[in-house]
Formats: structure tokens, sequence, C-alpha cells
């Protein structure tokens, strides 16, 4: 059995509908109307959850998934391999799980999508056609929106927001670094995918710093004025690394418009910085590959329907997680599961000739700020009569402030199990 | 009539096609996310499959209230209709045995 539990998941639901003895007779016939081929692009949050989904919901629809690497690393948890906690591997997944559930993958890069002709085509000239699309291909970045700030600059100065070799190297820096050194972060303009993101991380380095190195400090350099669960991180950086990590927001000069990786400088409209270690977050917008469809219409990310994430540019083609645009959704791993889950059923209704059900949809972004201090945000979201995902009033929010000792470490009990059961689900 | 997944349907889906049942808006998949595929978790966060029926719409009911005070959960049990409540009970109730 491929995914744990799918066959218990299956009699559960089936247990469900089986109020009605004939349940099972109409499921079979059910399934055999729900025939396609579904092509999903991408094995990451979203990616890899909608094609397991779509399997476990329609078992004879052909799920192709077709993903750039072998095996894939989270960025949710890098964090905590920056910060020394855990290795590369605790975040490193490989597609066995999907591969027994019986979606076919594919490691492959995707260089057209061609919306007119129902296909995709890949680096090596091969083409596949589908039925359905669904792509979730997460974000590229706008090269030399900081002037200096290209590929090659990654190398020395690098941005870990695709978790894997950038991650590791951002860790190497750290280690090799001096006892006093500059860290710098540069954060960027919203929206960029994991709004807690660039803070969590400034904790761990601190973390890792303040046990280490700890003459060193941590400097963030930011495009915005404010930023996600900014009163818990400071609350947070006070009690546990106090005077080590600073805050430049965009109006005190925050914002950096140059760097030169090779004498190592970061310039903001103000200032100028030599920092020892320098992780440069680039501004964001919607995988490249998604303008070879016109998908994201001339602009940074992709409009969708807020019930099945169709396109609102390419019929027959669905878009999830940080590509698109969902409203009052963070661009985050859960956002992009829960989008998926959704995704997964609408297909399954449009494979049939049903008009889709109404979803709902969470997400919760989870921050460590050390091994033993966790922060959260949460959100219950349902598309509302303007078209919108919107966030449902009296529901969500974040961690309170001020919370006792024993709640911060609940809460960093409860971001790993989160870690755990949502790869388990995409993976396991 | 209690639905659930897409894969029952065609017969089932239009019996059910003016419910506005839980299994349809799909809720129970994203509670587990955080509670394990089937109510089963690997980690910390508790498992839902070893509750009953009631045990579930009570807990649900008073994380909403602010009964029970936990970290998390009166944040998302807020977001909930008495609806989904009902099914979701129903639903986690279900994979009990
Ligand atoms: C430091 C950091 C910490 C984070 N922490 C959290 C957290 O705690 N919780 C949380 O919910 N979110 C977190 N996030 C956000 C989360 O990582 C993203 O929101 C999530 O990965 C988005 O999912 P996605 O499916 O859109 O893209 P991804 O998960 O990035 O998946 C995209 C996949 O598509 C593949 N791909 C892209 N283009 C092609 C192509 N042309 N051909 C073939 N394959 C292709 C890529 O290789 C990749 O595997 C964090 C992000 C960062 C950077
Ligand atoms: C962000 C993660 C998260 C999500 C999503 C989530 N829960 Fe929870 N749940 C928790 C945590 C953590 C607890 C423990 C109480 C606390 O600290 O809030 C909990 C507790 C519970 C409990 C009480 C369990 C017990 O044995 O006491 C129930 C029932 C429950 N959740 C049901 C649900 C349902 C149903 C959903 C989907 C609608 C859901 N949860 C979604 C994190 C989550």
């Amino acid at each position: 059995m491929g995914i744990r539990g799918a066959e218990t998941s299956r009699r559960g639901l089936l247990k469900l509908a089986g109020a009605s003895a004939f349940a099972g007779v109409a499921g079979e016939r059910a399934v055999a109307g729900v025939r396609g081929k579904v092509v999903v692009v991408g094995g990451g949050f979203g990616g890899a959850a909608v094609a397991r989904y779509l399997k476990l919901h329609s078992a004879e629809l052909d799920i192709v998934l077709v993903e750039r690497n072998e095996k894939f690393s989270t960025c949710p948890f890098s964090n905590t391999v920056i910060g020394g906690f855990n290795e590369l591997e605790f975040v490193t997944f490989g597609y066995e799980g999907l591969r027994a559930d019986g979606v076919e993958v594919l490691i492959g890069n995707v260089v057209e999508i061609d919306a007119g002709g129902n296909s995709i085509r890949l680096s090596g000239g091969e083409g596949i056609s589908y039925d359905r699309l669904v792509v979730s291909p997460g974000i590229d970045f706008k090269w030399d929106a900081i002037e200096g700030y290209d590929e090659a600059a990654a190398e020395r100065m690098p941005h870990a927001w695709k978790a894997g070799s950038q991650t590791a190297l951002l860790r190497r820096q750290l280690e090799a670094m001096e006892d006093g050194g500059l860290v710098v972060i540069a954060a960027p303009v919203t929206p960029f995918r994991c709004p807690p993101g660039p803070y969590e991380r400034a904790s761990l380095v601190a973390n890792y710093l303040s046990e280490r190195k700890p003459r060193s400090k941590v400097l963030i350099l930011d495009s915005k004025d404010g930023f996600s669960k900014q009163g818990l991180f400071r609350e947070g950086w006070e009690r546990l690394y106090p005077g080590m990590i600073e805050w430049i927001g965009f109006s005190d000069g925050g914002n950096v418009i140059e760097v030169d990786a090779r004498s190592m400088v970061v310039r903001t409209d103000f200032e100028e910085f030599r920092p020892d270690v320098a992780n440069i977050v680039p501004p964001q917008r919607a995988a490249r590959l998604l303008d070879t469809a016109g998908l994201a219409e001339g602009g940074d990310w992709c409009r969708v329907d807020p019930r099945t994430f169709e396109s609102a540019a390419a019929p027959n083609i669905h878009v999830l997680g940080d590509a698109c645009v969902a409203g009052a959704m963070p661009k985050s791993g859960h956002s992009a599961n829960s989008q998926a889950k959704a995704c997964a059923r609408a297909i399954a209704s449009l494979l049939a000739g049903e008009s889709p059900r109404e979803p709902a949809y969470i997400n919760t972004c989870y921050s460590l700020l050390s091994e033993d201090y966790g922060i959260s945000v949460a959100g219950v979201y349902r598309p509302d009569e303007n078209g919108e995902i919107a966030s449902v009033p009296g529901a969500g929010g974040s961690s309170p402030p001020d919370a006792p000792a024993e709640y911060r470490q609940a809460e960093a009990e409860y971001a790993r199990g989160w870690f755990a059961n949502i790869t388990a689900e995409m993976f396991g | 009539m209690k639905a659930a997944l897409l894969s029952i349907p065609a017969l089932f889906l239009a019996a059910a096609a003016n419910s506005d049942d839980i299994g349809f808006s799909g809720m129970p998949e994203m509670c587990a996310s955080c509670h394990g595929r089937d109510g089963a978790s690997s980690g910390s966060m508790p498992s839902l499959a070893p509750l009953d029926e009631e045990s579930v719409r009570l807990l649900l009911e008073a994380y909403r209230s602010g009964e029970i005070e936990g970290t998390i959960m009166n944040r998302i049990a807020r977001g909930l209709t008495d609806a989904e409540i009902a099914s979701l009970a129903e639903y986690f109730g279900e994979l009990e045995e």
C-alpha cells in the first residue's frame, strides 16, 4: 500500500457514503465515468498533493507528474537546517510514495505549455498531452531587480529561498564566519513566498550565533515597513537573543537596491553595508514557464477561479500554490496543500460532468524562534460573493502575545508535528 | 445522506447534489495536514481517529466557544459552521473502529 492509510481512508469514506447500501456499486460506476489524463507540473507542495488526492478520489484517472528534480527539499523547516538543528536530508523527500500510489512520475524540465493544443513540452523536445493540466511550479526570482543580484551573485550571496544546494551554501557560510561577523538578510517586497520566512530565518541564525559566535549580529534590511507576526517575533527576539537582531524597515533605509557580490557590498537607498554573510531574498513572481501560455496575463501572478483554481486566462489549466492569486491566503506550503485538495475534488467533478462543490480552505504558518519557541498564524477561508477567497471573520489569527514559555514550547512541538504530517501526506 | 468523495459519485453525486454536506466541501481533508491522513497523526499533533462522533463534536464546539483553550484549535474551530462540525464529527467518528 503506497500511501499510509490510503486504504483505510477509502474505506472510511465509502463507509460514510455507505449509509446507502448501493454505495459500492455506485462507486464503481462513478469511477468508470471519471476517466481522463491529468498532467501535473511540479512535485512540490501543490503538485505532489494534487497528484495523490486525484489518484485517491479517481483511481481510474491517468495522473502524470512532471518534476525537474529527483528529490524535493522542502522550504518549510529548511531554516532549521540553516540554524544547524537538522541536516538537509531531514527536509528532502523522494517520489516513491507517489509512484506506489500509481502516479506516473517523470523527471524532466517543462519548457512550454501549449494551452491551445492541450499539451506541454519538455526540454528534450517530447510532448505530453492532457485533458486537464495542473501547474504548481512555484516562484521565479526577478533577477536584477536588485542591481547586481543575478544567478551568479547568488552563488556568493545565497537567497536560499528554494531549498537544496542554496540552503546548504548559506549554512556553510555561517559555519565559516568568524565570531563578531555581520549577517545581512535582505527581505523582499510583498507578495512573496512565506511572509514570516525571513524573520524565522533571522531567529534561527541568531540561535546558532548566540551559542557559537555570540559577538556576531544579524541585520534584516527590509523592503517593507512591517512584517508578518512582527510583534511576536520582536517579543521572542528580546527574550531569546537580546541585542543580536536588528531590523531596518523601508522608511528607515532598509530597501536594498544594489549588491556587489565580489566585494561583498550591500547598498540601500541610504547606506552601504559590508556583511560577512549576505542572504539576499530577491523580489518574486510566478514561475516564468507560465508565461508560455500567458497564464500571468502580462503580470507577475496568475488569476484563478476561487473554487477550482482553473486559470482565468486559459481553460483546462489549473494553477496552484505560490504562482496563483489566492485572495487572503498567503503564499505558503500549507495554502498550496489546501488548494490542491479542493482542486483535486473540482477536477474529479468537472471530468464527471458535475459542477464543483463549495470549498473551504485552511492555512497555518508555524515559525520557530528556537527549538522550543514556536509561534503561528492561521486562517480559515471561503470564496466570497465577489469571487475572492476571503478569511472567515472571527476565525484565524496569530498566537497571543506575552504567552508563557509552555505555550511557545507547545507550538514548537506542534510545528514539528505539522511538518511530519504534511510531508507524510505528500510523500510518505 | 452523508456524502464524501468524488470517487463515490455519478449516481451518488446526483442523489446528493442538493446537499450542502461537509463531504463535498472537503473539510475533513483540510484537517489532515495537521492531524494526519485518516486522523492518524505521526507526530505531536493529536490523532483524531480514536475519537468517537460525540467526542469530536463536543471538542470542536468547545474549541469554537472558547470553553477549552488550545494553542491553535480555537482559531480554526471558529471558522467552522454547525453543519460542518456535525459532519466532521460523523466523518472522524466513522474512522473510530
Ligand atoms: C525559508 C522558507 C520557509 C518556509 N516555511 C514554510 C512553512 O513553515 N510553512 C508553510 O506552509 N510554507 C512555508 N514556506 C513556503 C513554501 O515553501 C511555499 O509556499 C510552497 O513550497 C509553495 O508550493 P508550490 O507548489 O507553489 O511550489 P514548490 O513547493 O516550490 O514546488 C514547485 C515544484 O515545481 C518544480 N518545477 C518548477 N518549474 C518546473 C518546470 N519547468 N518543470 C518541472 N518542474 C518544475 C520545482 O522543482 C518544485 O519541485 C517556506 C518558504 C521558505 C522559502
Ligand atoms: C494547524 C494545525 C491544525 C489544523 C489545520 C487542525 N487542527 Fe485540530 N488540533 C490542532 C492542535 C495543535 C490541537 C491540540 C489543541 C491545541 O493546542 O490547539 C488540536 C486539537 C483538535 C481536537 C481535540 C483532540 C483531542 O483529542 O483533544 C480535535 C477534535 C480537532 N483538533 C479537530 C480538528 C478538525 C476537525 C480539523 C479540521 C477542520 C482540525 N482539527 C484542523 C491543530 C490543528
